[in-house]
C-alpha cells in the first residue's frame, strides 16, 4: 500500500509545488484548499502525513490539527505544520496542539521531502 | 497591666453560660423580689410562727437565705476558678 | 452604781486602745506587713455603716414603726450583690486615677471639674452634718443616761444644758482630737490610712459583740427567748400593731428607704472612703459581698426583741426608745452589760465620726480650699517650699470646724428629732451623688453640665423639703413655712410639694429630689456636649477595665517639663521623704537615671500629677503640673490642640483620599494609554507578522519551483514553461507587494513626496480607466465611464488620485465574474468637491466585513472559491491617500448586489 500525503494550503502555487514534490517522492497525494476540505479528506481516508498550512480561510491550520488530534482513530496521522509566520511562539503553539513537526516557508524542497519521509511509518516490507 | 497574652483562660471562662456576674445579678433580682411587695405583703399576715410574727420570721429568713446564696455564689466561683484570674471575670481586666 | 469617772476612764481607756491599734496598724503598714490586707478586715471596715443610728436608733425606729427600721439594711444587702460589678469598678478607677474622695471621683469623671468637686464637697458637708450631729447626740445622751443610773428617766434635752456642762461638746472635742490624730498624721491621702482602718474594723467587732450581748441578755435573761417577747407583745394591741408593715403608703416608704439605702452605701463619703479609697486589694470586694450583709444581719437580729422588751417593760413615754439598748440592762442591774453597751455605742459613733470627718476634711481641703488658695494666693504658694504642712493644717481645721458645726446642729436642731430621722436627712443628701456617680462609671455620654444640673437640682429640693423644714420645726424658721408653704403658697409646702401628700417626709423628699436630679442629669447630658477633657476622663472611667486603661491620660501629655521642676513641685506638697521615695521607685521601675535625664517624659509628668492628685485632688494637681511646665504641657488647651491635630489628620487623610482618587483616575488613564500602546504594538507586530507572511508566500512558490526546475532538468517543456510562469508571476506579486508596503509606510510616516497641480478630475478618471482597460478586456468585463459634462478644476496630486482609482478598478475586476462583470466608474461634481465611485456587480461585501475592509491585509478572501489575488494593502493605501488629500472613502454594498467604492475629495486651491 502506497504511503499517502495530504497537502493542505490555500496558495494554489504552493499546493502545486508540494503536490509535484510528493508525487515525485512516490507518495499518494491528495490536496485540500482550506481547513474544512482538509478534514473532509482525512475523514475519507486517513493519510500518513498531513502537510498543513496555518494561515487558511475557514478553519485555520491549528484548528485542523486540533480536530485531527481530538479523534483517537487518527492517532497515526503525522502532522507537519507549514507556516510563513516564523515566530517561535507560533511554532510552539503548533507543537503544543499536537503537530509532529514544523516547517517554515519558504522551505527547501529537499528538506520538505526528507522531513515527510522521516515521518512516514516504515513500510511493512522494509 | 498589659498581660493581655494571658487572657485566654479568662475569656474562656467568660464564655460560660452563667458567670459570677450573671449569678450575682440574679441574686440581686431575687432579693428585690423577696423584700418588696407583693411577696412581702403575702407574709404581712397576723399569724405567729414559733411565737414570732410571721412577717419577722419571713424577712429575717429571706435575708439569711439571700446572704447564703451570695456566699455560695462567691465561694463556689472562688473554688472553681481558684486563682487571681477569678477577679478578672467578665471584664477582662487584671487584679493588681 | 456607775460613777461618771468610771465611765470616763473606761471610755478613754477604750479610745486609747483604739489609738494603740491604729498606731500599730500604721507601724505594720510602714514595715510592709499590713494587718488590714485581708477581706475580713475590709468587710468589717465597711461596717462603719452601722453607727449610733444602728446601735441605738434602730430600736427607736422599730418602736415607732416595727419592721420599718429594716430597709436601711436590706438596701445595702441588695447593693452588696452588685458590688462585684459596681464597687470593684469604682475601686479600679480610683486606684488608676489616685482618687481621694467621692468629690474627687465625681470631679475627675466630669473633666476634672473644680466646680463639681466644690459642689460635691459643699453638699457633702451640709448634708452629712446632721449625721455627725446624730452621733454626738447619741454619745452625749447615752452618757447622760448611764451617768444618771439608775434614773432611767433622765433624757433631758441637751440643748438646755450650758455649754460647758454639755457632754456633747466634750464628745465633739475628743472626737475632733482623735480624728486629727488618726487621719492627718501625714499627707498623701491616696496612701491608705491603715491604722485608722484597723481601728475601725476593731470597733465594728466591738459594737457587734456589744449589741449581741445586750440582745442576748434581754432575750434570754430578761425573757424566755424570742417567742416569749413577741407572744407577750401580741397581747397588747398597741404593740401588736407594730408586727405589720402597715397600709399601702407604708409600702411606699419601705421601697423608698430600700432604694435610698442601696445607693448611699456607696455614696456616703465615709463609705466611699473605706470601701473605695482605703481598699488595698480589689479582690477583697469579692468576700465583702456576703460578709458585710452577714454583719448587718447579725447586728439587727436582736433589734426587734430589744424594742418589744423595752416597750413591754417601760411605761409609755418614760424612756426614749433610742436609749432602750442602754436602759434595759441598767433597769436590770446589769452594770457590766450596760457599760459594754455604752462602749459599743461609743464604737459605733467614733468609727463613723472619724472616717466621716477625715473623708470630709480631704474633700474640703482638696476640692474646696486648695483650688481657692491656689487661685487667690498663687504667688505666695509658689514660693512656699513645703506645702504639705499647710495641707495638714487645712485638714485639721476642717475636722474641727465640721465637728463644731455638727455640734451646733445637734444643739440647735437635733434635739427634737429621733436619731433615725436625723440620719435619713443625711441619707437623702448623700443619695444626690448617686446619679452622677453611678451614671458616670457606666454612661460615657454623661456630661459635666448634666452632673452639675442634677446635683444642684437634687440638692436644692433636698434643702427645701428636708433641711429647711427641720429648721422650722426647731423654731429657727416660722412654723408656717411647713404648714402654709413658702409665701403661704400651698403648692410649696415643703412636706407636700405640688400637693403630693400621704408620704413620709423622707420618702417625699427622696421622690422629688431624685426625679429632679436624675431628670436634669439625663436631659442636660443629652442636650450638652462634652469638652475634650470630659471625653478623655469619661473614657478612662467607663473603660477602666480595658487593657490600656491604666496608662491613663499619659498619651495626652506631651510636654517638656524638667525632672527638677516636677520634683520640686511634688516636694512642696508631699515632703522630702515621700517625694524622694516616690521618685526613686519610679526611676527603678522605669530604669531611668534622673542624674542623666533632665527632661521629664510624659509618663513622669503623669506620675507626678497622680502623686499630687493623691494630695490635693485631680483638678488642683492638673493646674499645678501645668504651671510647672509653664503652659507648655497639656491643659485643656493642649488637649484641644491634640484633638485639633487629630481632626487635621482626618482632614489630611481625606485630602489624601481625594488625591489617591485623582491618582487612581490618572492611573486608569495611564493604563488605558498603555493598553492603547500595547494594542498598537500588537497591531504593529501583527502587521509585521502579516507582511512577513505575505512576503514569504510568493517567495515560497518562487523558491520551490526554482528548486524543482533546478533539480529536474528533464522536465517536459510544457511543465517547465508552466513552472517558470509561476515563478515570474509570483516575482511580480512580490515586487508589487514590496512597492505597496513601501508606499503605505511612506504615506503613514508622512515621507511621501506629493506633487500638487491643478487637475481636471474627469481627465484623471478617464486616464485611470484607460490604464486598466487591458485588465477588463482580459476578463471580458465591461467598464463604463460616467463623467459630468463640465466641472471645476481641483488642486491635487494627480498620480495619487489616479492610483486610488486604478486600485479600486483593479479590485472591481478581481471580484467580478469573468464574462458577466459590469463595472461603472462615475464622477460627480458637488459644490465643495467631487465624488468618484467604482461600482461593480460582483458578489458584494458582507456587512460584517465592511467596517474593516480598508484596514491593512483585510481581504475579503473567500468571496470566490479561489483566493483572490492581491496584497490586502490596496484599499489601505487608497484610504491613506484620500485622507491625506482631505477627503473620505467608503463602501456601500449588500451581498449579491455588488459593491460601490466611493471617495470624495475637496476641490481645494493652491495657497
Amino acid at each position: 500500500m502506497t504511503q499517502s500525503v495530504l497537502v493542505v494550503d490555500d496558495e494554489p502555487n504552493i499546493v502545486l509545488s508540494l503536490e509535484f514534490l510528493m508525487k515525485q517522492a512516490g507518495f499518494d497525494v491528495r490536496v485540500a484548499r482550506d481547513g474544512e476540505a482538509a478534514l473532509k479528506a482525512v475523514e475519507e481516508s486517513a493519510p500518513d502525513v498531513v502537510l498543513l498550512d496555518v494561515m487558511m480561510p475557514k478553519r485555520d491550520g491549528y484548528d485542523v490539527c486540533q480536530a485531527i488530534r481530538a479523534n483517537p482513530a487518527w492517532n497515526g496521522v503525522r502532522i507537519i505544520m507549514l507556516t510563513a509566520k516564523g515566530r517561535e511562539i507560533e511554532k510552539e503553539k503548533g507543537l503544543a496542539l499536537g503537530a509532529d513537526d514544523y516547517i517554515t516557508k519558504p522551505f527547501s524542497t529537499r528538506e520538505v521531502v526528507d522531513r515527510v519521509k522521516s515521518h512516514m511509518k516504515p513500510q511493512g516490507s522494509a | 497591666m498589659a498581660r493581655a497574652p494571658h487572657r485566654s483562660p479568662a475569656s474562656l471562662r467568660m464564655a460560660r453560660p452563667s458567670g459570677i456576674r450573671e449569678r450575682l445579678v440574679a441574686a440581686f433580682m431575687m432579693g428585690l423580689a423577696l423584700f418588696n411587695p407583693p411577696l412581702l405583703a403575702v407574709f404581712n399576715a397576723p399569724t405567729m410562727l414559733w411565737g414570732i410574727p410571721l412577717l419577722f420570721v419571713y424577712v429575717f429568713l429571706a435575708w439569711l437565705g439571700l446572704i447564703l446564696a451570695l456566699a455560695l455564689i462567691i465561694e463556689r466561683s472562688a473554688e472553681t476558678e481558684g486563682d487571681n484570674r477569678a477577679a478578672t471575670e467578665g471584664e477582662g481586666g487584671d487584679a493588681p | 452604781m456607775l460613777h461618771s469617772s468610771t465611765i470616763i476612764v473606761v471610755s478613754f481607756a477604750y479610745l486609747c486602745l483604739l489609738f494603740a491599734i491604729a498606731y500599730w496598724g500604721d507601724k505594720r503598714a510602714d514595715q510592709g506587713r499590713s494587718i488590714i490586707a485581708n477581706p475580713y478586715t475590709y468587710a468589717l471596715s465597711i461596717a462603719v455603716y452601722c453607727t449610733s443610728w444602728t446601735f441605738y436608733g434602730s430600736v427607736g425606729r422599730a418602736a415607732e414603726g416595727g419592721i420599718h427600721f429594716l430597709p436601711i439594711y436590706l438596701g445595702p444587702t441588695l447593693m452588696a450583690a452588685l458590688w462585684w460589678l459596681v464597687l470593684r469598678k469604682m475601686v479600679r478607677i480610683s486606684k488608676v486615677n489616685r482618687i481621694t474622695s467621692i468629690a474627687d471621683f465625681i470631679s475627675s469623671r466630669y473633666g476634672k471639674s473644680q466646680l463639681l468637686g466644690g459642689l460635691v464637697t459643699i453638699i457633702a458637708v451640709i448634708g452629712i452634718m446632721p449625721y455627725i450631729s446624730l452621733q454626738l447626740k447619741a454619745v452625749s445622751s447615752t452618757f447622760t443616761v448611764l451617768l444618771n443610773y439608775p434614773d432611767q428617766a433622765a433624757t433631758r434635752d441637751v440643748a438646755q444644758l450650758p455649754l460647758l456642762w454639755d457632754t456633747g461638746f466634750y464628745v465633739a472635742l475628743v472626737l475632733a482630737l482623735f480624728s486629727i490624730l488618726f487621719g492627718t498624721r501625714h499627707i498623701d491621702a491616696s496612701e491608705h490610712h491603715e491604722g485608722m482602718v484597723a481601728a475601725i474594723a476593731f470597733e465594728s467587732v466591738v459594737k457587734l459583740i456589744a449589741f449581741l450581748a445586750v440582745g442576748f441578755a434581754v432575750t434570754f435573761l430578761m425573757f424566755d427567748g424570742f417567742g416569749d417577747i413577741f407572744t407577750r407583745a401580741a397581747e397588747n394591741p398597741d404593740l401588736a400593731r407594730l408586727f405589720h408593715v402597715g397600709d399601702i403608703g407604708h409600702y411606699g416608704d419601705w421601697i423608698a428607704l430600700t432604694l435610698l439605702s442601696m445607693v448611699v452605701i456607696i455614696c456616703l463619703p465615709r463609705q466611699f472612703q473605706v470601701a473605695v479609697v482605703e481598699n488595698v486589694d480589689e479582690r477583697h470586694v469579692r468576700k465583702a459581698v456576703w460578709l458585710f450583709p452577714l454583719y448587718l444581719f447579725l447586728i439587727n437580729l436582736f433589734v426587734l426583741p430589744i424594742t418589744f422588751a423595752g416597750l413591754l417593760l417601760f411605761p409609755p413615754g418614760q424612756v426614749n426608745p433610742d436609749n432602750f439598748v442602754l436602759a434595759l440592762p441598767i433597769a436590770h442591774q446589769m452594770e457590766g452589760i450596760a457599760l459594754f453597751a455604752f462602749i459599743g455605742g461609743l464604737s459605733a459613733a467614733t468609727g463613723m465620726v472619724i472616717v466621716e470627718t477625715i473623708a470630709l476634711a480631704t474633700m474640703v481641703c482638696n476640692d474646696l480650699v486648695m483650688p481657692v488658695l491656689l487661685r487667690l494666693r498663687w504667688l505666695k504658694l509658689q514660693e512656699r517650699k513645703d506645702i504639705s504642712g499647710l495641707l495638714l493644717t487645712i485638714r485639721r481645721w476642717t475636722i474641727v470646724i465640721v465637728l463644731f458645726l455638727s455640734y451646733l446642729y445637734v444643739r440647735l436642731i437635733g434635739g427634737s428629732f429621733t436619731l433615725v430621722t436625723i440620719g435619713l436627712v443625711s441619707f437623702c443628701a448623700a443619695a444626690q451623688f448617686a446619679p452622677a456617680l453611678i451614671g458616670g462609671i457606666f454612661w460615657k455620654g454623661a456630661t459635666q453640665k448634666g452632673a452639675v444640673a442634677g446635683l444642684v437640682a437634687g440638692f436644692l429640693i433636698w434643702l427645701y423639703t428636708l433641711l429647711l423644714p427641720s429648721f422650722a420645726r426647731s423654731g429657727w424658721l416660722p412654723e408656717t413655712f411647713i404648714t402654709d408653704g413658702l409665701f403661704g403658697m400651698a403648692l410649696l409646702r415643703p412636706y407636700e410639694l405640688l400637693g403630693l401628700t400621704g408620704l413620709d417626709p423622707v420618702t417625699h423628699s427622696l421622690v422629688w429630689s431624685m426625679m429632679a436630679n436624675i431628670g436634669c442629669y439625663v436631659m442636660v447630658s443629652l442636650l450638652t456636649q462634652q469638652n475634650a477633657m470630659e471625653r478623655i476622663q469619661a473614657t478612662l472611667f467607663v473603660d477602666v477595665f480595658r487593657p490600656s486603661g491604666e496608662h491613663g491620660s499619659s498619651r495626652f501629655w506631651r510636654g517638656t517639663a524638667t525632672v527638677a521642676d516636677l520634683y520640686a513641685l511634688v516636694l512642696r506638697f508631699l515632703g522630702r521623704e515621700r517625694t524622694e521615695r516616690a521618685f526613686r521607685l519610679y526611676a527603678a521601675e522605669h530604669k531611668i537615671d534622673f542624674a542623666k535625664v533632665t527632661q521629664a517624659d510624659p509618663d513622669l509628668v503623669n506620675f507626678s500629677e497622680r502623686l499630687l492628685a493623691g494630695t490635693i485632688g485631680a483638678a488642683s494637681a492638673r493646674v499645678m503640673v501645668a504651671s510647672v511646665a509653664k503652659g507648655e504641657i497639656v491643659g485643656l488647651h493642649e488637649v484641644m490642640e491634640i484633638l485639633d491635630e487629630a481632626s487635621h489628620v482626618i482632614a489630611y487623610s481625606q485630602k489624601l483620599e481625594q488625591k489617591s482618587a485623582e491618582l487612581e483616575a490618572a492611573t486608569a488613564e495611564l493604563r488605558a494609554a498603555n493598553e492603547r500602546l500595547k494594542e498598537l504594538d500588537r497591531l504593529k507586530d501583527d502587521f509585521i507578522s502579516t507582511v512577513t507572511h505575505e512576503l514569504r508566500t510568493p517567495l515560497t512558490s518562487i523558491r520551490s519551483f526554482s528548486e524543482i526546475l533546478h533539480d529536474n532538468p528533464d522536465l517536459d517543456a510544457g511543465q517547465r514553461q508552466e513552472f517558470l510562469l509561476i515563478v515570474i508571476r509570483e516575482s511580480e506579486r512580490l515586487s508589487r507587494l514590496i512597492n505597496q508596503v513601501l508606499d503605505l509606510a511612506k504615506i503613514e510616516a508622512g515621507n511621501m513626496q506629493w506633487t500638487f497641480t491643478m487637475i481636471d478630475p474627469r481627465e484623471v478618471v478617464h486616464d485611470a480607466a484607460n490604464a486598466t482597460r487591458q485588465l477588463f478586456k482580459d476578463k471580458r468585463i465591461v467598464l463604463e465611464e460616467k463623467l459630468p459634462p463640465d466641472m471645476p478644476m481641483a488642486w491635487a496630486d494627480r498620480d495619487r488620485v489616479m492610483q486610488v482609482i486604478i486600485n479600486l478598478l483593479s479590485n472591481a475586476v478581481k471580484f467580478c465574474a469573468e464574462g458577466e462583470g459590469l463595472v461603472q466608474v462615475k464622477l460627480e461634481a458637488g459644490n465643495d468637491g467631487y465624488e468618484i465611485c467604482v461600482i461593480d456587480n460582483g458578489p458584494g461585501i458582507p456587512p460584517e466585513a465592511q467596517p474593516t475592509i480598508f484596514e491593512k491585509f483585510q481581504q475579503v478572501g473567500d468571496t470566490l472559491t479561489a483566493k483572490p489575488e492581491g496584497t490586502g494593502l490596496g484599499l489601505a493605501i487608497c484610504r491613506s491617500i484620500v485622507h491625506r488629500l482631505g477627503g473620505d472613502i467608503w463602501v456601500r454594498s449588500a451581498p449579491g448586489e455588488g459593491a460601490a467604492f466611493c471617495f470624495f475629495l475637496p476641490y481645494r486651491s493652491p495657497e
